[in-house]
């Protein structure tokens, strides 16, 4: 009886072992390889104490430098189940290059999210993205932050400082959480610090992005707060003007939380967010795993989409992970040439950054291949 | 503190069940209990 409780035991202990080692791997940073025009590397908790050495500590990654140019934050991560919003964070990374002006990326904005799936979506641990002779593997996260880091939830979620009330599990959500506030919740911290970074390093636009299901009414647009509006305008018009069809959507007054409200209620920058579609995320599809991640092809969307239950267009050729890279990328650089249409003193001067006919012509691998970049 | 509180209740409850698990008087409690071990395991280390 004894040696049978032994030997039970040690097998106990050794599946915790081999199960430990796979969760431990989703909290290991996934290797980036920056463009030589990288200045340096800052940390979250140089604009948050409280977060130094927690999980929220995530990289600020600084191209070019302040020499008068303008200052463009990208916001990667805010929500790590939709990997576009990642994946062309990291692209920039590997690919950008900057003679004038200051482009700060911050690909895991919400780091602690991406070391998570969320209970109940069934998405992968990770998905590949093909190389010439390899594959790179990414991970995948969840909308909220990882409850070991931030637990119990309320009841209902108190956003401060509106006194707005959303969902208990929103005050896990970093973009629920905007401005944040130094004594808040871990959450709100992550917010708070991303609010100091906008400040102290005087960004000029933000462009924080993101994705959603196709048949959430926000999609394939360009959100952005009053003072960006303008610029958001002229970048909208020129990426219809190429064909690639963007909403344009002011923010809204009166929804607390959300970065283009308050980084631009609370700080001086023209805040815009973006949104592609993303079948992984959304409530019809069917079977979830890694290659519905990549190719976005779902059968469940495509007799959704005939039915007009999809807000995007939608067909057997779904809308592959590299589609909706190349819209945010496209979305990017058209928000940095209006704005530098509109500030010509201060306007940046980037290069490196595939065109949207070029990424679908390459495909990621070949913008994300450490050591082969076309 | 509710996470060293929650960290506490799952050691308790490990030692509780490994108790059981050498005290059950026939294997199937002993199969129930090292299973029932496998999540405050993974609890304890911190690996979940």
């Amino acid at each position: 009886m004894k040696l049978r409780a032994l030997i039970l035991l040690v097998t106990v202990v050794a599946l915790a072992i081999y199960a430990g080692l796979e969760f431990r791997a989703s909290r290991i940073d996934e290797p980036l390889y920056p463009s030589a025009s990288l200045s340096k590397v800052m940390r979250l908790s140089e604009f948050d104490a409280s977060l130094k050495n927690s999980r929220a500590d995530t990289e600020i990654y600084e191209f070019g430098r302040q020499d008068g140019g303008a200052t463009v934050l990208v916001l990667g991560g805010t929500h790590c189940d939709e990997p576009a919003s990642y994946i062309a964070a990291y692209l920039l990374i590997e690919n950008i290059a900057l003679d004038h002006g200051r482009v700060l990326i911050v690909p895991r904005a919400n780091r602690s999210a991406l070391s998570h799936t969320t209970i109940g979506e069934a998405h992968p641990a990770t998905f590949d993205i093909p190389l010439k002779r390899s594959v790179r593997s990414f991970r995948m996260g969840s909308r909220y932050t990882n409850p070991l880091d931030q637990w119990p939830d309320p009841e209902v979620f108190v956003h401060v400082p509106s006194g707005q009330e959303l969902s208990g599990a929103d005050s896990r959500n970093l973009n629920r959480s905007y401005p944040g506030a130094a004594d808040g919740n871990f959450t709100g911290r992550i917010a708070n610090a991303i609010t100091e970074l906008v400040k102290r390093e005087r960004v000029d636009l933000v462009v924080d992005l993101h994705e959603a299901s196709p048949e959430y009414p926000v999609i394939n647009a360009i959100v952005a707060h009053e003072r960006a509006m303008e610029c958001a305008s002229i970048a909208v018009l020129d990426l219809q003007l190429e064909g690639l069809e963007f909403a344009l959507e002011p923010s809204p007054p009166n929804f607390h939380g959300l970065s283009h409200r308050e980084l631009g209620d609370h700080t001086a920058t023209h805040a815009t967010l973006m949104e592609s579609a993303n079948v992984s995320q959304g409530r019809l599809r069917g079977r979830t795993n890694a290659d519905l991640v990549v190719s976005g092809l779902d059968s469940m969307y495509v007799r959704a989409a005939r039915i007009n239950m999809t807000r995007v267009p939608y067909d057997e050729q779904g809308i592959p992970l590299k589609v909706r890279v190349g819209r945010h990328l496209a979305g990017f650089a058209k928000l940095v040439n209006a704005f530098s249409q509109l500030n010509p003193e201060i306007a940046p001067a980037l290069s490196g950054i595939p065109t949207y006919d070029e990424l679908l012509q390459n495909d990621l691998g070949a913008y994300l291949d450490p050591h082969d970049h076309p | 503190m509710l996470f060293w509180i929650y960290w506490l209740m799952a050691v308790l409850l490990m030692a509780l069940t490994i108790r059981e698990l050498w005290r059950a008087p026939n294997w199937r409690t002993q199969l129930a209990s090292a299973l029932v071990l496998l999540p405050l395991l993974l609890r304890v280390l911190l690996f979940k």
